[in-house]
């Protein structure tokens, strides 16, 4: 399990993060996610591919977090919009992207939880619309116009820093 | 323009992630907490502690529903779309069992009056509401006759944007569904229907569909009979009239 962890993390938060937008609520979520991995192995069928499993439970464990987090609202909004420098683990990438990171997070808080959840696996992620959808339990079609309609959401949003 | 939207959000992404000496940190917190979690009890550890429970409950509530449903389906109708209407105390048996599963249905159906359900076994605490009920219904008359029989019915308790699939008498027979907002008051179902018994269907449709609209699916006939299937979908918390 040591080894699983080890290799999966990075992957693992880095998948969840940008789901979150809040470094605190990531690293919780990580240990929580390996946690249910760990109670769960047994429950792991081969003949799925087992990073489909794990990332499964890392993007169910990321929704129900969510959920709880929206249905209290103040706390939601204390959590908003995290600090610059909580943003980035780079100060000197802060002071030059400080603005965009800003942008970007506040696009993507603003995002549905499943147009933001494609845009992570297959956008950020680079996963195949199939794969997205195995993880995410709906159709490659659902996927293909979830990404659609975020990449709409996010141009609205992002126009500015968007070269034509 | 994509690739320059994704190529922001990738970068924005590079930036975001943790250096290797936090990653490391991270690391070991996680080793230990799942370490912690292994020397814990096994009855604080499962997964789902509610589950039996759940199953008892809807074991009971599956045998109330079989009798008290039963009397309140017609069986037979003038108009087929008099069967699309969704009464509001069929409603309420879907909000019971939604109530009493915590929100932790990833799918709950009553087909021909049989309750079927799949749990959420991932989801801890609460899920959202669902929206919607979708029913889908299979009428047939004699080609001599004027009036409807109703020969097969399914009511769904569906999420937008959420694939429900539904096995019928086996794992080979299924309904699936799946339904997303389009605009406003419209919203696309998808819906793939395999049965084998009472009769051979295996067809897949897209539909747009207004919510409390009718809308019939596809006809079809044999030697005998002919066949019709409508679908319709309302949100649960409106009261049907």
């Amino acid at each position: 399990m040591s080894e699983l962890i080890q290799r999966h993390m990075a992957p693992v938060r880095a998948m969840v993060y940008p789901m979150v937008l809040n470094h605190a609520d990531a690293d919780d979520l990580v240990q929580d996610i390996f946690i249910r991995v760990n109670r769960g192995i047994h429950r792991f069928r081969k003949k799925a591919q087992f990073s489909t499993w794990l990332y499964r439970i890392a993007m169910n464990t990321t929704r129900s977090f969510l959920r709880r987090k929206y249905r209290a609202p103040e706390q939601a909004e204390l959590e908003k919009h995290p600090a610059a420098s909580e943003t980035s683990p780079c100060p000197g990438d802060n002071l030059v992207h400080a603005e965009l990171d800003r942008d970007i997070q506040q696009a993507l808080d603003a995002l549905p939880e499943k147009l933001r959840a494609a845009v992570v696996l297959c956008i950020l992620q680079e996963m195949e619309p199939a794969e997205a959808a195995q993880i995410q339990q709906c159709t490659r079609a659902t996927m293909y116009w979830r990404i659609h309609e975020a990449r709409k959401i996010l141009k609205n949003h992002l126009g500015h820093h968007l070269t034509p | 323009m994509n690739n320059n939207l994704d190529s922001l959000l990738k970068n924005w992404s590079r930036r975001s992630r943790y250096r290797e000496d936090q990653l490391s940190d991270l690391l070991n917190r996680t080793r230990l907490a799942v370490a912690e979690d292994r020397e814990r009890p096994q009855a604080q550890r499962t997964a789902h502690p509610h589950a039996w429970r759940y199953i008892l409950q809807g074991a009971v509530l599956a045998s109330i529903l079989l009798i008290g449903v039963y009397l309140l389906i017609p069986t037979r109708s003038v108009s087929p779309l008099d069967a699309t209407g969704i009464a509001e105390h069929e409603k309420n048996v879907f909000r019971e069992v939604d109530r009493l599963f915590d929100h932790n249905l990833r799918w709950a159906a009553l087909v021909n009056n049989e309750l079927k359900m799949g749990i959420d076994e991932e989801r801890e605490g609460p899920g959202a509401e669902p929206e919607f009920v979708v029913r889908m219904i299979i009428v047939s008359r004699e080609k001599d006759q004027e009036q409807w029989k109703m020969l097969w019915k399914a009511d769904v308790l569906a999420r937008t944007e959420e694939f429900i699939n539904v096995p019928l008498d086996s794992d080979a027979q299924r309904l699936g569904l799946w339904l997303y907002r389009v605009n406003g008051n419209q919203y696309a179902l998808d819906a793939h229907l395999n049965m084998q018994t009472p009769f051979v269907v295996d067809f897949t449709a897209m539909n747009v569909v207004k919510v409390g609209e009718p809308r019939q699916m596809m006809e079809f006939e044999d030697l005998s009979a002919e066949y019709r299937i409508y679908h319709v979908i309302q949100t649960l918390d409106e009261c049907s009239g």
